[in-house]
Protein backbone atom coordinates (compact mmCIF):
# COMPACT_ATOMS: atom_id res chain seq x y z
CA UNK A 1 0.00 0.00 0.00
CA UNK A 2 1.74 3.56 -0.59
CA UNK A 3 2.48 5.28 1.90
CA UNK A 4 -0.39 8.07 1.55
CA UNK A 5 -2.97 5.76 2.15
CA UNK A 6 -1.50 5.34 5.57
CA UNK A 7 -1.60 8.88 7.00
CA UNK A 8 -3.96 9.40 9.66
CA UNK A 9 -7.83 10.47 9.03
CA UNK A 10 -6.58 13.15 11.81
CA UNK A 11 -3.50 14.49 9.45
CA UNK A 12 -4.93 14.63 6.67
CA UNK A 13 -7.74 17.30 8.61
CA UNK A 14 -4.54 18.87 9.52
CA UNK A 15 -3.91 19.30 6.23
CA UNK A 16 -7.03 20.59 5.07
CA UNK A 17 -7.40 22.91 7.72
CA UNK A 18 -4.15 24.35 6.67
CA UNK A 19 -4.84 24.56 3.44
CA UNK A 20 -8.54 26.77 4.50
CA UNK A 21 -6.69 28.80 6.58
CA UNK A 22 -3.99 29.65 3.60
CA UNK A 23 -7.08 30.13 1.39
CA UNK A 24 -8.64 32.48 3.72
CA UNK A 25 -5.24 34.51 4.66
CA UNK A 26 -4.63 35.25 0.68
CA UNK A 27 -8.21 36.04 0.48
CA UNK A 28 -8.44 38.57 3.12
CA UNK A 29 -4.75 39.76 1.98
CA UNK A 30 -6.15 40.48 -1.73
CA UNK A 31 -9.30 41.94 -0.54
CA UNK A 32 -7.33 44.16 1.51
CA UNK A 33 -4.52 45.08 -1.09
CA UNK A 34 -8.04 45.85 -3.10
CA UNK A 35 -8.63 48.14 -0.31
CA UNK A 36 -6.02 50.03 -0.47
CA UNK A 37 -5.80 50.15 -4.60
CA UNK A 38 -9.53 51.66 -4.31
CA UNK A 39 -8.34 54.14 -1.77
CA UNK A 40 -5.27 55.17 -3.42
CA UNK A 41 -7.45 55.85 -6.34
CA UNK A 42 -10.24 57.74 -4.65
CA UNK A 43 -7.86 59.96 -2.62
CA UNK A 44 -8.44 63.17 -4.89
CA UNK A 45 -11.79 64.85 -4.59
CA UNK A 46 -11.81 66.00 -8.27
CA UNK A 47 -13.70 64.66 -10.76
CA UNK A 48 -12.05 63.41 -14.00
CA UNK A 49 -14.84 64.18 -16.10
CA UNK A 50 -15.21 68.10 -15.23
CA UNK A 51 -11.36 67.73 -15.24
CA UNK A 52 -11.38 66.41 -18.81
CA UNK A 53 -13.27 69.44 -19.89
CA UNK A 54 -11.08 72.15 -18.34
CA UNK A 55 -7.69 70.62 -19.96
CA UNK A 56 -9.60 70.28 -23.08
CA UNK A 57 -10.69 74.14 -22.59
CA UNK A 58 -7.57 75.31 -20.80
CA UNK A 59 -4.52 73.49 -21.05
CA UNK A 60 -5.45 72.53 -24.68
CA UNK A 61 -3.67 75.69 -25.84
CA UNK A 62 -0.58 74.78 -25.14
CA UNK A 63 -0.45 70.38 -24.17
CA UNK A 64 -1.66 67.70 -25.64
CA UNK A 65 -1.82 64.28 -23.99
CA UNK A 66 0.39 62.39 -26.73
CA UNK A 67 2.28 64.81 -28.51
CA UNK A 68 4.48 67.15 -27.60
CA UNK A 69 3.41 70.99 -28.55
CA UNK A 70 4.57 74.14 -26.55
CA UNK A 71 4.65 72.12 -23.45
CA UNK A 72 5.75 68.57 -22.90
CA UNK A 73 3.11 65.69 -23.65
CA UNK A 74 0.64 64.74 -20.66
CA UNK A 75 0.45 60.86 -20.57
CA UNK A 76 1.84 59.09 -17.80
CA UNK A 77 2.79 62.31 -16.38
CA UNK A 78 1.19 61.22 -12.85
CA UNK A 79 3.94 59.60 -11.54
CA UNK A 80 6.61 60.47 -13.48
CA UNK A 81 9.94 61.90 -13.66
CA UNK A 82 10.11 65.60 -13.64
CA UNK A 83 11.56 67.11 -16.81
CA UNK A 84 11.57 63.42 -18.18
CA UNK A 85 9.79 63.03 -21.46
CA UNK A 86 12.90 62.41 -24.12
CA UNK A 87 13.03 65.16 -27.02
CA UNK A 88 11.68 67.65 -25.42
CA UNK A 89 13.26 70.65 -24.33
CA UNK A 90 12.77 71.60 -20.99
CA UNK A 91 13.39 74.92 -19.49
CA UNK A 92 17.13 74.87 -16.89
CA UNK A 93 14.02 76.08 -14.26
CA UNK A 94 12.33 72.72 -14.50
CA UNK A 95 15.65 70.83 -15.21
CA UNK A 96 16.81 71.83 -12.01
CA UNK A 97 13.78 70.30 -10.19
CA UNK A 98 14.35 66.37 -8.41
CA UNK A 99 11.49 63.84 -7.73
CA UNK A 100 8.74 62.88 -9.10
CA UNK A 101 5.17 64.55 -10.31
CA UNK A 102 2.75 63.19 -7.52
CA UNK A 103 -0.85 65.37 -6.49
CA UNK A 104 0.60 67.15 -4.23
CA UNK A 105 3.01 68.20 -6.23
CA UNK A 106 1.17 69.04 -9.22
CA UNK A 107 -1.56 70.72 -7.03
CA UNK A 108 1.62 73.47 -6.02
CA UNK A 109 2.75 73.94 -9.66
CA UNK A 110 -0.72 74.53 -11.03
CA UNK A 111 -1.02 76.58 -8.73
CA UNK A 112 1.64 78.75 -9.31
CA UNK A 113 4.20 77.20 -11.64
CA UNK A 114 6.99 80.01 -10.78
CA UNK A 115 6.83 79.45 -6.87
CA UNK A 116 7.58 76.01 -7.93
CA UNK A 117 10.54 76.12 -10.00
CA UNK A 118 11.11 80.01 -10.39
CA UNK A 119 12.01 81.09 -14.17
CA UNK A 120 10.07 78.13 -15.74
CA UNK A 121 8.67 79.17 -19.22
CA UNK A 122 4.55 78.34 -17.73
CA UNK A 123 3.43 81.19 -16.71
CA UNK A 124 -0.43 79.53 -16.58
CA UNK A 125 -2.19 79.28 -13.74
CA UNK A 126 -5.18 77.24 -12.28
CA UNK A 127 -6.55 79.67 -9.36
CA UNK A 128 -9.38 77.45 -8.32
CA UNK A 129 -8.66 74.56 -6.09
CA UNK A 130 -11.64 72.88 -7.24
CA UNK A 131 -10.27 73.23 -10.92
CA UNK A 132 -6.89 72.20 -9.78
CA UNK A 133 -8.51 68.26 -8.04
CA UNK A 134 -10.70 67.88 -11.33
CA UNK A 135 -7.28 68.24 -13.76
CA UNK A 136 -4.88 65.87 -11.09
CA UNK A 137 -7.97 63.68 -11.27
CA UNK A 138 -8.50 63.46 -15.12
CA UNK A 139 -4.17 63.80 -15.50
CA UNK A 140 -4.61 59.79 -13.58
CA UNK A 141 -6.62 58.45 -15.68
CA UNK A 142 -4.34 59.49 -18.50
CA UNK A 143 -1.14 57.89 -16.69
CA UNK A 144 -0.84 54.15 -16.09
CA UNK A 145 0.61 54.50 -12.70
CA UNK A 146 -0.52 57.11 -10.44
CA UNK A 147 1.53 58.32 -7.72
CA UNK A 148 0.22 58.24 -3.87
CA UNK A 149 -0.85 61.33 -2.75
CA UNK A 150 1.50 62.81 -0.53
CA UNK A 151 0.40 63.35 3.00
CA UNK A 152 2.33 67.00 2.83
CA UNK A 153 2.78 69.67 0.36
CA UNK A 154 5.47 70.37 -1.83
CA UNK A 155 6.43 73.22 0.29
CA UNK A 156 6.58 71.20 3.63
CA UNK A 157 8.96 68.90 1.87
CA UNK A 158 10.89 71.98 0.78
CA UNK A 159 11.28 73.16 4.00
CA UNK A 160 12.06 69.78 5.29
CA UNK A 161 14.81 69.74 2.28
CA UNK A 162 16.08 72.72 4.28
CA UNK A 163 16.59 71.15 7.02
CA UNK A 164 18.10 68.02 5.19
CA UNK A 165 15.80 65.92 4.92
CA UNK A 166 15.70 65.86 1.30
CA UNK A 167 14.10 68.28 -1.31
CA UNK A 168 11.39 65.90 -2.89
CA UNK A 169 9.99 62.79 -1.13
CA UNK A 170 10.23 59.78 -3.84
CA UNK A 171 6.56 58.44 -3.91
CA UNK A 172 6.17 54.42 -4.99
CA UNK A 173 6.44 54.94 -8.62
CA UNK A 174 10.19 55.91 -8.15
CA UNK A 175 10.82 53.91 -11.47
CA UNK A 176 9.07 55.63 -13.82
CA UNK B 1 -24.03 75.96 -41.15
CA UNK B 2 -23.23 77.38 -44.59
CA UNK B 3 -25.52 81.08 -44.01
CA UNK B 4 -23.71 81.95 -40.92
CA UNK B 5 -20.15 81.15 -42.39
CA UNK B 6 -21.21 83.98 -45.08
CA UNK B 7 -23.19 85.46 -42.35
CA UNK B 8 -19.78 85.71 -41.16
CA UNK B 9 -17.96 86.34 -43.70
CA UNK B 10 -19.68 89.51 -44.66
CA UNK B 11 -19.29 90.87 -41.52
CA UNK B 12 -15.52 90.36 -41.68
CA UNK B 13 -15.11 91.97 -45.25
CA UNK B 14 -17.45 94.69 -43.59
CA UNK B 15 -14.90 94.50 -40.65
CA UNK B 16 -11.68 94.74 -42.67
CA UNK B 17 -12.46 97.50 -45.18
CA UNK B 18 -13.80 99.05 -41.78
CA UNK B 19 -9.80 98.17 -40.04
CA UNK B 20 -8.00 99.29 -43.36
CA UNK B 21 -9.47 102.86 -42.84
CA UNK B 22 -8.99 102.42 -39.35
CA UNK B 23 -5.51 101.29 -40.01
CA UNK B 24 -4.58 104.36 -42.42
CA UNK B 25 -5.82 106.43 -39.80
CA UNK B 26 -3.81 105.20 -36.84
CA UNK B 27 -0.47 104.62 -39.29
CA UNK B 28 -1.29 108.56 -40.03
CA UNK B 29 -1.51 109.37 -36.21
CA UNK B 30 1.19 107.21 -35.06
CA UNK B 31 3.89 108.96 -37.32
CA UNK B 32 2.54 111.85 -35.97
CA UNK B 33 2.67 110.87 -32.42
CA UNK B 34 6.40 109.15 -33.32
CA UNK B 35 7.54 112.63 -35.11
CA UNK B 36 6.11 114.38 -31.81
CA UNK B 37 8.29 111.55 -29.63
CA UNK B 38 11.58 112.21 -31.13
CA UNK B 39 11.04 115.66 -31.20
CA UNK B 40 10.46 116.37 -27.64
CA UNK B 41 12.82 113.62 -26.95
CA UNK B 42 10.33 111.58 -24.94
CA UNK B 43 10.72 107.41 -24.68
CA UNK B 44 8.27 105.23 -26.10
CA UNK B 45 5.88 104.49 -24.03
CA UNK B 46 6.42 100.62 -22.93
CA UNK B 47 9.69 100.17 -23.72
CA UNK B 48 11.63 101.34 -21.12
CA UNK B 49 10.03 98.57 -18.64
CA UNK B 50 10.46 95.36 -21.62
CA UNK B 51 14.02 96.97 -22.38
CA UNK B 52 14.84 96.22 -17.95
CA UNK B 53 13.71 92.53 -18.18
CA UNK B 54 17.16 90.60 -17.48
CA UNK B 55 17.30 87.64 -19.90
CA UNK B 56 16.68 85.15 -17.24
CA UNK B 57 13.68 87.05 -15.76
CA UNK B 58 10.66 84.58 -15.78
CA UNK B 59 8.79 87.37 -18.09
CA UNK B 60 11.34 86.39 -20.94
CA UNK B 61 10.47 82.62 -20.62
CA UNK B 62 6.66 83.46 -20.68
CA UNK B 63 7.00 85.75 -23.70
CA UNK B 64 8.57 82.85 -25.46
CA UNK B 65 6.53 80.43 -24.70
CA UNK B 66 3.67 82.79 -25.80
CA UNK B 67 5.68 82.91 -28.98
CA UNK B 68 5.67 79.23 -29.33
CA UNK B 69 1.82 79.36 -29.36
CA UNK B 70 1.90 81.94 -31.84
CA UNK B 71 4.18 79.91 -34.41
CA UNK B 72 1.98 76.65 -34.01
CA UNK B 73 -1.16 78.47 -34.53
CA UNK B 74 0.08 80.11 -37.90
CA UNK B 75 1.14 77.15 -38.87
CA UNK B 76 -2.13 75.22 -37.76
CA UNK B 77 -3.83 77.93 -40.35
CA UNK B 78 -1.32 76.96 -43.22
CA UNK B 79 -2.27 73.56 -42.65
CA UNK B 80 -5.50 74.58 -42.93
CA UNK B 81 -5.72 76.41 -45.94
CA UNK B 82 -3.02 74.06 -47.93
CA UNK B 83 -5.59 70.94 -46.98
CA UNK B 84 -7.87 71.84 -49.51
CA UNK B 85 -10.66 71.38 -47.28
CA UNK B 86 -11.83 75.15 -46.86
CA UNK B 87 -14.06 76.84 -49.35
CA UNK B 88 -12.77 80.14 -50.47
CA UNK B 89 -14.87 82.26 -47.90
CA UNK B 90 -13.95 80.45 -44.92
CA UNK B 91 -10.43 80.47 -46.42
CA UNK B 92 -10.12 84.11 -46.39
CA UNK B 93 -11.54 84.08 -42.85
CA UNK B 94 -8.46 81.71 -41.86
CA UNK B 95 -6.22 83.76 -43.80
CA UNK B 96 -7.26 86.94 -41.94
CA UNK B 97 -6.57 85.29 -38.44
CA UNK B 98 -3.40 83.83 -39.33
CA UNK B 99 -2.55 87.43 -40.46
CA UNK B 100 -3.51 88.25 -36.83
CA UNK B 101 -1.21 85.50 -35.33
CA UNK B 102 1.92 86.89 -37.55
CA UNK B 103 1.33 90.10 -36.27
CA UNK B 104 1.60 88.61 -32.49
CA UNK B 105 4.38 86.33 -33.48
CA UNK B 106 6.12 89.88 -34.48
CA UNK B 107 5.33 91.92 -31.61
CA UNK B 108 6.29 89.23 -29.29
CA UNK B 109 9.84 88.39 -30.87
CA UNK B 110 10.43 92.24 -31.18
CA UNK B 111 9.89 92.01 -27.30
CA UNK B 112 11.88 89.24 -26.79
CA UNK B 113 14.74 90.10 -28.73
CA UNK B 114 14.30 93.80 -27.08
CA UNK B 115 14.69 92.29 -23.93
CA UNK B 116 18.39 90.52 -24.99
CA UNK B 117 16.43 87.02 -25.26
CA UNK B 118 16.81 84.93 -28.42
CA UNK B 119 13.04 84.55 -29.86
CA UNK B 120 12.17 80.76 -30.22
CA UNK B 121 12.58 79.37 -33.70
CA UNK B 122 9.28 77.80 -35.43
CA UNK B 123 9.40 73.76 -35.34
CA UNK B 124 8.87 72.72 -38.86
CA UNK B 125 5.63 72.35 -40.90
CA UNK B 126 5.54 68.54 -40.36
CA UNK B 127 5.91 68.72 -36.37
CA UNK B 128 2.94 71.13 -36.13
CA UNK B 129 0.92 68.79 -38.28
CA UNK B 130 1.80 65.58 -35.44
CA UNK B 131 1.45 68.04 -32.78
CA UNK B 132 -2.39 68.97 -33.88
CA UNK B 133 -3.16 65.49 -35.50
CA UNK B 134 -3.90 67.00 -38.79
CA UNK B 135 -4.20 63.49 -40.08
CA UNK B 136 -7.47 63.35 -39.02
CA UNK B 137 -8.91 66.35 -40.16
CA UNK B 138 -11.34 64.99 -43.52
CA UNK B 139 -13.48 68.19 -43.46
CA UNK B 140 -14.18 71.69 -43.11
CA UNK B 141 -15.93 71.23 -39.92
CA UNK B 142 -12.94 68.83 -38.55
CA UNK B 143 -10.82 72.03 -39.14
CA UNK B 144 -13.05 74.59 -37.42
CA UNK B 145 -13.72 72.18 -34.64
CA UNK B 146 -9.74 72.04 -34.44
CA UNK B 147 -9.77 75.79 -34.63
CA UNK B 148 -11.90 76.23 -31.79
CA UNK B 149 -10.42 74.42 -29.40
CA UNK B 150 -6.70 76.23 -29.88
CA UNK B 151 -8.02 79.43 -30.01
CA UNK B 152 -10.04 78.92 -26.91
CA UNK B 153 -6.83 77.36 -25.24
CA UNK B 154 -5.06 80.23 -26.61
CA UNK B 155 -7.39 82.63 -25.52
CA UNK B 156 -6.85 80.97 -21.84
CA UNK B 157 -3.01 80.04 -21.72
CA UNK B 158 -2.84 84.20 -22.18
CA UNK B 159 -5.49 85.19 -19.61
CA UNK B 160 -4.33 82.80 -17.59
CA UNK B 161 -0.46 83.60 -17.86
CA UNK B 162 -0.99 87.62 -16.77
CA UNK B 163 -0.98 87.17 -13.00
CA UNK B 164 2.18 85.92 -13.43
CA UNK B 165 4.03 88.37 -15.50
CA UNK B 166 6.22 91.12 -13.47
CA UNK B 167 5.67 93.53 -16.08
CA UNK B 168 2.27 95.86 -16.09
CA UNK B 169 2.67 97.05 -19.64
CA UNK B 170 3.22 92.91 -20.54
CA UNK B 171 0.35 92.33 -18.62
CA UNK B 172 -2.00 94.68 -20.60
CA UNK B 173 -0.24 93.36 -23.73
CA UNK B 174 -0.96 89.57 -22.64
CA UNK B 175 -4.91 90.57 -22.45
CA UNK B 176 -4.36 92.60 -25.84
CA UNK B 177 -3.37 89.22 -27.49
CA UNK B 178 -5.84 86.91 -25.67
CA UNK B 179 -8.77 89.24 -26.65
CA UNK B 180 -7.72 88.65 -29.85
CA UNK B 181 -8.09 85.02 -29.44
CA UNK B 182 -11.05 85.41 -27.85
CA UNK B 183 -12.76 87.12 -30.72
CA UNK B 184 -11.45 84.43 -33.14
CA UNK B 185 -12.94 81.90 -30.40
CA UNK B 186 -16.18 83.49 -30.99
CA UNK B 187 -16.21 84.02 -34.88
CA UNK B 188 -15.14 80.22 -35.18
CA UNK B 189 -17.51 79.26 -32.42
CA UNK B 190 -20.44 81.16 -33.97
CA UNK B 191 -19.53 79.30 -36.99
CA UNK B 192 -20.21 75.79 -36.28
CA UNK B 193 -23.00 76.38 -34.61
CA UNK B 194 -21.96 75.88 -30.80
CA UNK B 195 -24.09 78.13 -28.05
CA UNK B 196 -22.77 80.83 -26.85
CA UNK B 197 -21.47 80.21 -23.22
CA UNK B 198 -24.42 80.61 -20.25
CA UNK B 199 -21.65 81.17 -17.74
CA UNK B 200 -20.04 84.36 -16.72
CA UNK B 201 -16.49 84.37 -17.17
CA UNK B 202 -15.82 82.52 -20.43
CA UNK B 203 -12.38 82.53 -20.36
CA UNK B 204 -9.03 81.87 -18.01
Amino acid sequence: MPPVLTRSPVKGHNDILRLLLATIVAVSLASMYAQAEITQTTTSPGDAVRGKTYYENTCAGCHSVDEDRIGPRHRDVVGRRIAAVVGFEYSPALKELKGNWNEALLDDWLKDPQAVAPGTTMGFSVRDAGDRADVIAYLKTVSRRPAKKSATSHRAKDEAARKGVGRFEKCSTDSK
Amino acid sequence: MNERIETLISAAKAHNEETNTGRRRFIGQSALLASLAVAGGLPLSGLANVSQMSSGGSDLGILNTALGLEHEGIAAYQIAAESGLLRAQVLAVGVLFQGHHKGHRDELARLIQLAGGRPVEPKSQSDYARAINASTLKSQEDILRLAVKLERGAANAYIGSIAALHDLKLAQLFARLGADEATHWTVLNNAIGEAIPRQALIFG
